[in-house]
């Protein structure tokens, strides 16, 4: 099948493109237009890497899991564990511009001064809108990345650009589930004749992630509550505040959630990761009895491989992040919300049309759900 | 063995459907004479356009190469402009 077609009928009809930019960066015809993917030109190609790296094209996730981590260490709720923490930047100045407790920004900053990795493809975004991918070769730029952005940008199409090149050795790249996925498949299902040189992304670090937002719906919702331009920090407190907070000049306005609601992407619904299980480092926001206001400060992260585990540790013995307990449950109750995520994907999926679309090739890894 | 799809022609003004069985191997331009033979359009020079799921076929390729390899049955919409002015 040509990969363009593939792509569009298989992926864009269907409401199932995340727009992480995957396809993007590698050839004239694929682009992004406000968070948007658009195809200009049907291209001849039979297996184009476009279509090989989309992370919502059929794909068997357990395959390809099995073939990046060792069996051992797979949990069926959160896939690869080798354990929780709960942790934030030492450094407060990191904290103060940082979505929770700045350790992404804290760990990317360290890998590049210690050389682990030569360039980071990071998000950057005005504020926390119009979001673009980065690609920084310096430690100090990692901050002027922090934060979270809910608009989904098309970050890959920057990193394609930098393997292209060929002169980066090790990349680090962060990303929510769906690029990271892209990232994994790039890594371990490459194109031989085609080769974007994927062997130098040297480590990645997953956001957890439960939807992203439409790129124009966020713009406009805002521009309701606050100066778009003026927006510093936006982010989703737990379920029980049902909230968006949007924070601009100071000031935090909390959105009811059912305005936000509508705005999610409809591919976010399809999507069965919550936690970025490709990943060397999943973080996401902590959560704790210490409430809210304690928690929002603070990170989890889930520890996948011997190189996530062996930087985090670095970092602790270096001083770069602090780390606190976590709690009993906390595990149990990470498990329970990814679960969540993957029984409304396969509810997605199968309303479609009966099928589990995308996830068909590893269906019994969802057949209880 | 031949792979065969079934396909599901859609005439460029009545919306009439014609189903037939062809070779998923065939040409595309090859389907102008396979709707002929059934009378289901005019014949024209140099022939009808093919729209698959919004995508115009080029007539060089073949039927499957628009196909998942699982696909039995495809939708063909055929395009009335013989020609696109460019
Ligand atoms: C769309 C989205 C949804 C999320 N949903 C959840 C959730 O439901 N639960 C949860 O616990 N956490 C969620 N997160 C993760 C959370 O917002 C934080 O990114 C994470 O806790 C790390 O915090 P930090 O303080 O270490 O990040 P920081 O140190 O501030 O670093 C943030 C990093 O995220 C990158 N980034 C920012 N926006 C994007 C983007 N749109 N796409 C890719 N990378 C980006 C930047 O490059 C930066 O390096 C989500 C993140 C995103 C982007």
């Amino acid at each position: 099948m040509f990969s363009t077609f593939a792509l569009d009928t298989q992926v864009l009809q269907r409401d199932l493109c995340t727009g992480c930019g995957a396809c993007q960066g590698l050839c004239p015809y694929w682009d992004s237009v406000h968070g948007r993917t658009v195809c200009y030109f049907d291209c001849e190609r039979l297996d184009g890497r476009c279509q090989r790296f989309c992370p919502r094209m059929p794909t068997d996730l357990d395959a390809l899991r099995r073939k990046a981590f060792p069996e051992e260490t797979i949990l069926p709720e959160i896939g690869p564990f080798r354990g929780l923490y709960l942790t934030r930047a030492a450094d407060e100045t990191i904290r103060a511009g940082a979505q929770h407790g700045g350790t992404v920004t804290a760990l990317m900053e360290l890998a590049l001064r210690e050389g682990l990795i030569d360039a980071a493809l990071l998000t950057r975004a005005q504020g926390t809108l119009d979001p673009a991918g980065a690609l920084v070769t310096k430690a100090e730029e990692v901050r002027s990345c922090s934060g979270s952005s809910f608009q989904i940008p098309p970050s890959l199409a920057a990193l394609n650009r930098a393997l292209r090149e060929d002169r980066y050795r090790s990349i680090g790249v962060v990303g929510t589930p769906c690029k990271t996925l892209a990232v994994y498949k790039m890594r371990h299902d490459p194109l031989p004749e085609n080769d974007n040189h994927a062997g130098n992304i040297g480590l990645v670090v997953g956001l957890f992630c439960g939807w992203g937002l439409d790129w124009d719906g966020m713009r406009e919702l805002t521009g309701r509550y606050a100066d778009p331009a003026a927006v510093s920090h936006m982010d989703i407190p737990p379920s029980k505040y049902h909230s968006l907070e949007i924070t601009a000049e100071g000031k935090t306005t909390s959105v009811n959630l059912d305005e936000v609601i509508p705005l999610v992407r409809p591919a976010c619904r399809a999507c069965a990761d919550m936690t970025a299980e490709f990943a060397d480092l999943s973080v996401g926001g902590a959560r704790s009895a210490d409430g809210w206001d304690v928690d929002k400060k603070w990170n989890q992260v889930v520890v996948r491989t011997k190189k996530g585990q062996e930087l985090l540790e670095l970092a602790i013995a270096k001083g770069v992040l602090e780390c606190k307990d976590v709690p009993e449950s906390g595990l149990d109750k990470l498990k329970k919300a990814s679960l969540g995520k993957k029984r409304t994907a396969v509810r997605t999926l199968r309303e479609k049309d009966g099928t589990l679309g995308y996830l068909e090739p590893c269906g019994q890894m969802f057949q209880d759900l | 063995m031949e792979r065969t799809i079934r396909v599901r022609f859609l005439h460029p003004e009545t919306r009439e459907t014609l189903m037939v069985d062809l070779p998923a191997d065939i040409r595309i331009g090859a389907l102008n004479g396979v709707l002929y033979d059934h009378s289901f359009v005019y014949p024209q020079k140099p022939g009808y356009g093919f729209v698959i799921c919004g995508h115009l076929c080029g007539a060089g390729h073949t039927l499957e190469q628009y196909l998942t390899p699982q696909a039995g049955e495809v939708e063909i919409q055929v395009f009335g402009m013989p020609q696109i002015m460019v």
